[in-house]
């Protein structure tokens, strides 16, 4: 793992709620790329020189849904292996299911914590993605499953989620 | 290099910050990069920018209040504002400040701002 920060791009179109998350981040020493829109964060990651080591990913952009997002990144073999983590206001099955099926590594009801409890999820994530890439374990606290193992993006995952 | 344009990038998000830089060296700029505005300001005082791309919100000083200095000083950079606020009155207070000019980041890709900053 790199000594470096770990990197976490936060695609959320309001911005106010966008400030403050990438606040909190990184007051716990993560280094964040914040973009309010989904074509920005296409953008930046056409012109970084490292990736980042996750994205926090809301489901309802200005410019596109959390399917297109998922969609772009898997179109492009660069990025199709950056863990995507969704958090969103809304969480029908058939949306976790989607996004889950599409490669996002978990599903985040807003609602249902705080925004530091998401952080400290985010954080563990990383933490054991880079621990061990090859087979990143579920996360405490989820509240939907998260796949064992990256799989293509079109196979399903093996449980279907429970509506959060 | 003699006609080397020196440009300073004020942006406390690090990958941005270096995306930037790359992107601007690459271009021929001689590049400086300071993460907050209270490094920005002591940069501007200390050397000679013929631009400055200024991020809004930041620590130590934010965008707003480093206008505020850079327009006091002698001789003020040309001023690229970069935010991720895309309310009008922002744009009208960084324009009123001396901004050159106010690009909303979600909907301005980096090549735009690079080429903008190819005019001065």
């Amino acid at each position: 793992m790199s000594q470096q920060n770990p990197t976490i791009m936060v695609v959320e179109d309001e911005t106010l709620l966008l400030q403050a998350i990438t606040k909190k981040l990184k007051f716990s020493n993560m280094d964040v790329l914040s973009c309010a829109s989904g074509q920005q964060a296409v953008d930046y990651l056409n012109n970084l020189d490292e990736l980042p080591d996750a994205v926090w990913l809301d489901y309802y952009l200005k410019d596109m849904n959390g399917l297109a997002f998922m969609q772009e990144l898997k179109m492009n073999p660069k990025w199709q292996n950056i863990p995507v983590i969704v958090v969103s206001n809304s969480a029908s099955p058939e949306k976790v299911h989607n996004m889950l099926a599409l490669g996002a590594r978990k599903y985040i009801l807003k609602a249902e914590y705080r925004l530091d409890e998401i952080i400290g999820m985010i954080r563990e994530f990383i933490s054991d993605n880079s621990a061990a890439v090859a087979a990143p374990t579920p996360l405490a606290g989820a509240t939907t499953p998260v796949p064992q193992s990256p799989e293509p993006a079109s196979t399903p995952p093996q449980d279907p989620p429970a509506a959060a | 290099m003699a006609g080397t344009k020196n440009i300073l990038i004020v942006e406390d998000e690090k990958p941005l910050q270096h995306a930037l830089e790359l992107k601007l060296t690459h271009e021929g700029f001689n590049v400086t990069v300071a993460s907050n505005g209270a490094e920005c300001v002591d940069k501007v005082k200390n050397g000679s920018y013929d631009a400055v791309l200024l991020d809004l919100i930041m620590p130590e000083l934010d965008g707003f209040q480093v206008l505020e200095q850079l327009k006091a000083m002698p001789v003020m950079p040309a001023v690229f504002v970069l935010s991720n606020l895309s309310q009008h009155e922002d744009e009208e207070r960084v324009l009123a400040l001396g901004a050159r000019k106010f690009f909303i980041k979600s909907d301005t890709p980096l090549t735009t701002i690079v080429d903008e900053v190819k005019q001065i």
